[in-house]
């Protein structure tokens, strides 16, 4: 809407006078540190030395460090900044932890850098820090996860309810196949935590699609990973040789696939006796699993996309003040048992170990 | 009422006595050595808690000192991942730009960072910084202005091979952390990185913190001049930079003194870290050491206090046990001074109080056994005098007296008559004496004389008297009657049947404080048996049987032993056909 009000060379001035007061900002930013940053010191008044050159910086913050999903997006991100000729940060906590993730963005804001692109964990609590990052005159989008009520400029990932759609979908021509769509189904849910929007709304998309498709679903339990691929594999196969009797299994995410299938014996077992699992994600170890039988169709994202045009948008928008629309989607990519073999070979192995 | 209370008390405890004596004795001989003992051990102890609160500071920062130093050295070892072959791996790989083959060496980074965090907690942020500011850590990946980092330009710029600590300051997090760096050395990347470890400075409270030094004694660390770390507290912080200040701080490496702050003496410990180069400082307010000193002047306050109790009490008891027969004595004494002579003393004690009750008891027997004897002895005299005035006051001698009396009238010898009427009148008067017993030696003399008067005017002129009477003796005293019986003697046993004139010489003189009377006659005399006989019977050498033999004169000389002692009384000396003297000698009485 703003941009329409103002005319070219307007747009031109306010550009000029932005970049005068950034400009400034550097200045008197640098001085301080030049004044401090020497000595001992125990003032909270004290700046970090963590660089604020000529460079333009824009920072990714992802959920947490150990999720490789994100690797994706990293690698993406930070090739496209060297064609950019930018630099690109990546800072998060080991584990998915709001708290840290508020710290972490709080610290960018006393940095000064040039644009934030935040994968939010908790979107309620992330919206404060991005309005104050954002009157701090910082560019912040979100990707993969998004805080629509917050002032961040636009969402770049998927359209995670569309996601969630594709999900619903998919269970319904499984069931079908399987002569099971008229029964009631009892449904085991994975996802990272209650806040997270992106994956709330997965959620909502797959269960409105299946029940708007005639599937009766019975939520007999939701297992919450914390977005850690090292706990999510153990907690649903526990739970599948413990717990209640399911007839499907659907998951917001391939974290539990990152595990070794061979440590799921129990679950295998369990969707060779006819269980139906669902699960959005098509990374090269959630492919393998469900390669191997433990999943009867994946709705993917393009973690890459995401990286690359979380990017490229707010570099525009930092040099050229082109602020992109509010959704940058990612779009979808559908496996089933038919494609598989025909994904992995698109795809490479991780080797991150 | 007060007052006699206290006066009563006062009287009571009065000083002058040996209860009073003996217990001040008994409490300076109690507290005095306590008094003393008590001082000596004060100052003994405060001295000691002064040496002892500087070992024991002392001993605190060298325990904080081995704690930092342990700690960093755990730290320079996870320092040395800097030539894992991972993260070599992944700097070369980072420096040629291969984004996509990096992944593996950049997760195996993070997890090994992440493991090294939790293991150790106090580590806020692990970091491999490369010469461009390329930036891996915990935190994920970051850029900074090598330039101005400090730890950076300390370790690279200054080409220090060794560990380099960088003092407390805030991380890109606005966390509060002190951290601790080496080189990296990057031959094949061309330039020299670092690799860092962000410690929280809470560790440094820990460490500083964890020792105590007494209720309010701190520990805090100095570098150049300057408070690397001190507790949270504002006055500690405070008392931190005006300590640094102190040239004995900034001029030695070890060492301690007293700093006095805000009018209180602190003593200041300190120690230079060889590690860290950073000083550590132990601050103990002397105040503290003062308070359990004042703890102990309390204690022993309590306990001289205690101690003088009991010593008094003791004290009261023991002297009371002590003197208590003395006190018991000397109510005897007093009443027996009082004419009480039947008391007894019950004292049964065996030591020289009970003895000297037992020679009270001995010495009251002799008195109750003087006294009746004293008494036995008036009676004796009584009687004896009673005697003395029969033997006197002979109805014969009256008669014959009368009947001489009569023939001068007869005679019409009126003025003899007179005379004679008047010798008898005296001679019966001073024989009355109104009642006395003792006379003066005149009215004796005079007595006497009288008596010789009318005996020579019975007898005719038979014999003559003579007084040969020192006047210095005449206004001593003398019993009544004791020249008489012997005169008499004279004149029935000596001159009576002279044939010739006899002489009666009547002698009074001093000698040695001695008043002696002789009575002379020219007489008969005595025959020398007799006279042994007689003298024996006078020194009481002799018992005569029959109680009317020498009557007259055992009487006198019974009389006189009774009253003036035994020492005096009578002898006498005679010769045949020369006479006969009687020698009395008596006390000087006045």
């Amino acid at each position: 809407m703003v941009k329409y009000l103002f005319s070219n060379k307007t747009k031109v001035l306010f550009f000029v006078l932005a970049a005068i007061i950034t400009l400034a900002g550097c200045a008197s930013s640098k001085f301080e540190k030049n004044n401090t940053a020497i000595e001992p010191s125990t003032t909270s008044k004290e700046k970090s030395t963590v660089t604020k050159n000529k460079d333009i910086i824009i920072a990714m913050v992802p959920k947490s460090l150990d999720n490789p999903v994100f690797l994706d997006a990293l690698e993406q991100g930070e090739a496209i900044g060297r064609t950019l000729g930018i630099k690109i940060e990546w800072l998060g906590s080991m584990q998915s932890d709001s708290n840290e993730q508020v710290a972490i963005v709080e610290s960018l804001i006393q940095r000064g850098v040039d644009g934030i692109a935040i994968s939010c964990i908790d979107p309620e609590k992330m919206k404060p820090i991005i309005n104050k990052a954002v009157k701090a005159g910082i560019k912040v989008a979100t990707f993969d996860s998004d805080s629509p009520h917050s002032d961040r400029l636009f969402y770049c990932g998927t359209n995670n309810y569309a996601a969630g759609e594709a999900c619903g979908k998919a269970l319904i021509k499984v069931l079908k196949a399987k002569g099971k769509d008229k029964q009631l189904q009892r449904l085991l849910v994975m996802t990272a935590d209650k806040e997270s929007n992106n994956l709330n709304e997965r959620l909502s998309g797959f269960l409105d699609t299946a029940r708007k498709g005639g599937i009766t679903l019975n939520i007999i339990d939701t297992l919450y990973c914390k977005d850690d691929v090292n706990i999510a594999g153990d907690m649903l196969e526990m739970y599948i040789r413990t717990g209640e009797k399911l007839d499907v299994f659907f998951s917001t995410g391939g974290w539990p696939f990152v595990s070794p299938s061979e440590s799921m014996t129990g679950f295998h077992a369990w969707c060779q006796n006819g269980g139906t699992s669902i699960l959005i994600d098509t990374y090269y170890p959630v492919l393998e699993a469900a390669q191997q039988g433990m999943a009867d169709a994946l709705v993917g994202q393009n973690l890459k996309k995401m990286g690359e045009l979380s990017i490229r948008n707010l570099y525009s928008v930092i040099k050229d003040g082109k602020i992109p629309s509010k959704f940058i989607d990612t779009g979808l990519e559908l496996g089933d048992k038919s494609n598989y073999t025909q994904l992995l070979q698109e795809k490479q192995r991780w080797e991150i170990k | 009422m007060k007052s006699k209370v206290f006066s009563g008390l006062f009287k009571k405890f009065s000083i002058y006595s040996i209860r009073s004596k003996m217990t001040i004795c008994f409490l300076a001989l109690g507290i005095i050595p306590i008094i003393i003992f008590g001082l000596i051990s004060y100052h003994l102890y405060f001295q000691n808690l002064h040496k002892n609160v500087t070992i024991y500071s002392g001993q605190v920062i060298e325990r904080v000192d081995k704690n930092l130093e342990t700690y960093i050295s755990d730290i320079e070892n996870i320092l040395q991942l800097k030539s894992n072959y991972y993260f070599q791996q992944y700097l070369k790989l980072n420096e040629a730009g291969d984004i996509e083959g990096n992944r593996k060496y950049t997760v195996r980074i993070w997890e090994t960072f992440d493991i090294l965090k939790q293991m150790k907690t106090d580590l806020v942020n692990i970091r491999l910084v490369s010469h461009s500011g390329s930036i891996i850590s915990n935190y994920g990946r970051y850029w900074i202005d090598v330039s101005k980092d400090p730890l950076y330009s300390q370790l690279v710029n200054n080409k220090t091979d060794v560990v380099s600590i960088q003092p407390p300051h805030l991380n890109f997090l606005n966390q509060k952390v002190f951290s601790i760096g080496e080189v990296v050395t990057g031959n094949a990347i061309g330039g020299q990185g670092i690799m860092a470890i962000d410690i929280d400075v809470n560790f440094l409270n820990k460490i500083c913190s964890d020792i105590k030094l007494g209720e309010t004694g701190f520990v805090f660390l100095e570098k150049n001049g300057k408070v690397v770390f001190s507790p949270q507290s504002s006055d500690k912080q405070e008392y931190s930079n005006e300590i640094i200040q102190n040239p004995k701080l900034m001029n030695s490496e070890n060492g301690n003194f007293i700093d006095k702050i805000n009018k209180t003496n602190y003593i200041i410990t300190f120690k230079t870290s060889a590690i860290t180069g950073w000083k550590i400082i132990g601050v103990s307010p002397e105040t503290e050491m003062a308070s359990e000193i004042s703890m102990i002047g309390w204690v022993f306050f309590w306990l001289i206090t205690s101690i003088i109790i009991i010593v008094l009490l003791l004290t009261i008891y023991i002297t009371s046990v002590l003197t208590n027969p003395i006190r018991k004595l000397r109510s005897l004494m007093k009443h027996a001074s009082e004419n009480d002579l039947s008391i007894y003393a019950d004292i049964r004690t065996r030591d020289e109080i009970g003895q000297l009750a037992s020679s009270f008891n001995k010495m009251m027997n002799q008195i109750r056994d003087l006294m009746a004897k004293v008494k036995d002895d008036q009676q004796k005299i009584r009687e004896m005098e009673m005697k003395a005035m029969q033997e006197l006051i002979k109805p014969h001698f009256v008669y014959n007296t009368l009947d001489s009396i009569i023939g001068l009238l007869e005679q019409n010898r009126n003025d003899d008559a007179i005379n004679l009427i008047d010798s008898l009148g005296k001679f019966f008067r001073t024989s009355l004496s109104h009642g006395r017993e003792v006379v003066l030696i005149r009215e004796e003399i005079n007595h006497i004389r009288s008596y010789l008067m009318i005996q020579q005017f019975r007898f005719s002129n038979k014999f003559d008297f003579l007084f040969e009477i020192d006047d210095e003796i005449y206004n001593f005293k003398t019993l009544k009657l004791i020249l008489q019986p012997l005169v008499e003697n004279s004149i029935y046993h000596g001159v009576r049947n002279l044939n010739k004139k006899g002489l009666i010489v009547i002698n009074g003189y001093l000698k040695d404080d001695q008043v002696v009377f002789e009575i002379s006659d020219n007489g008969e005399g005595i025959e020398d048996e007799k006279v042994d006989l007689l003298n024996r019977i006078m020194a009481g050498d002799e018992k005569v049987e029959d109680q009317n033999l020498y009557f007259g004169i055992r009487n006198v000389n019974e009389r006189i032993k009774l009253n003036f002692g035994s020492c005096y009384g009578m002898k006498y000396q005679s010769k045949i056909s020369v006479g006969t003297k009687v020698v009395l000698n008596i006390p000087q009485v006045r």
